[in-house]
């Protein structure tokens, strides 16, 4: 608790100079009018306004209102995005469409496909599974050594 | 400008009675009055703009030391009052609702305007030469009174504009309006202790600032 300094009640006469200071004659006899005018005319004007205006004025006077709304926007927005990352495929299904895709690559070759696509290098799984990394592991694993690349069958018929 | 009523926490009992209001308001008409602003009763409304219109203007004239801002800012207050008038609920007095929507006005004004400061200070009415509290601070060796108390009023108001808007306020609602400490608090949303302490601030500062002009 301040004790009261002696010296304020100085300062505090002082103060009561500005219960003094008035604005200029019969200003207060017309302000009320003018408020008044000024309401009627808004009101006039936002009988033209359009919905969106109307619902942007009535937003301005309640803040919270689309605070609240963006802020439940955003976590719509974080929980999706969450569970978007978390989303994986079941593994049976990428073992089942390897053994698909291998069976294509291996009997009935479609001979307007390159042969490097065709052979077996694990890409079919690659090519079908969700998971861009091939199940084997790192695509130069399957690279023969001395870099030797399984020749390209000419299965076309215009290759031979 | 009516005289404000005395502050009976930490000052002294007057010199001279105070004299109050010649009509108090009375709680059941102001009611009314607002309940019919409230459906859109513009007559209504105006008769409240007249109530307080004084005290609002005053509170954020003595805050922005400039007659033009304080008009502009009063009459936005009002308008803005009667925007959100159906949000009311009664909770406080509409005085004190209305001059939070002031207050608030006023220092997000300040604020943006920073420290561009510009006085357009009000002439002192013909009572303020004869006021004897501000006759005993004005030199006897000056052979014009008034031309001292013109030069003590830029200096008091240069003095408040060098206040942090909520020491200003403080100042302002208290020493000037005399507004006791609750309603202070209930208006700038804080606690009593936070009022008090505000104003002893206040206080230090405008008495350091106006020390050539305090004997």
């Amino acid at each position: 608790m301040h004790r009261e300094d002696p010296n304020f009640d100085q300062l505090r006469r002082l103060l009561k100079l500005k219960r003094h200071e008035q604005p200029p004659p019969r200003y207060f006899n017309d302000f009320s009018t003018q408020v008044v005018a000024r309401l009627q005319a808004a009101q006039a004007a936002s009988a033209y306004q359009s919905w969106w205006q109307r619902l942007w004025a009535g937003l301005e006077l309640r803040p919270v209102v689309p605070v609240a709304l963006g802020t439940a926007l955003c976590g719509l927005l974080v929980v999706g995005a969450v569970y978007t990352d978390k989303a994986t495929v079941p593994q049976e299904l990428l073992q089942l469409s390897s053994e698909d895709s291998s069976k294509l690559a291996g009997n009935d070759a479609n001979p307007l496909l390159p042969a490097v696509a065709q052979a077996d290098f694990g890409f079919a799984s690659a090519a079908t599974s969700t998971n861009p990394v091939p199940a084997s592991g790192s695509l130069f694993d399957l690279i023969q050594p001395g870099g030797n690349v399984p020749p390209v069958r000419a299965a076309h018929p215009l290759f031979r | 400008m009516s005289e404000p009523a005395p502050d009976h926490e930490t000052e002294p009992a007057p010199a001279r009675p105070v004299i109050r209001a010649a009509t108090a308001p009375d709680p059941n008409e102001e009611q009314s009055l607002v309940r019919r602003s409230q459906q859109g009763d513009l007559a209504a409304y105006d008769e409240l703009v007249r109530r307080y219109q004084e005290r609002v203007y005053a509170t954020i004239y003595h805050m922005t030391s400039n007659h033009e801002d304080a008009n502009d800012l009063a009459q936005e207050t009002f308008i803005k009052a009667f925007q959100a008038i159906k949000t009311f609920k009664g909770g406080s007095s509409f005085f004190t609702w209305v001059y939070r929507i002031a207050v608030n006005k006023t220092i997000n004004f300040l604020k943006q305007r920073k420290n561009r400061t510009h006085m357009s200070l009000n002439d002192l009415d013909f009572n303020a030469e004869h006021d004897p509290d501000l006759v005993a601070l004005v030199s006897d060796k000056t052979p014009r009174r008034e031309v001292s108390l013109a030069e003590l009023q830029e200096k008091l108001n240069a003095a408040m504009q060098k206040l942090s808007e909520s020491h200003r306020l403080v100042v302002t609602l208290h020493d000037v309006q005399g507004l006791p400490h609750d309603e202070i608090a209930e208006i700038m949303g804080c606690n009593i202790g936070t009022v008090r302490s505000r104003l002893f601030y206040a206080r230090q500062q405008l008495q350091a600032h106006l020390s050539d002009y305090l004997k």
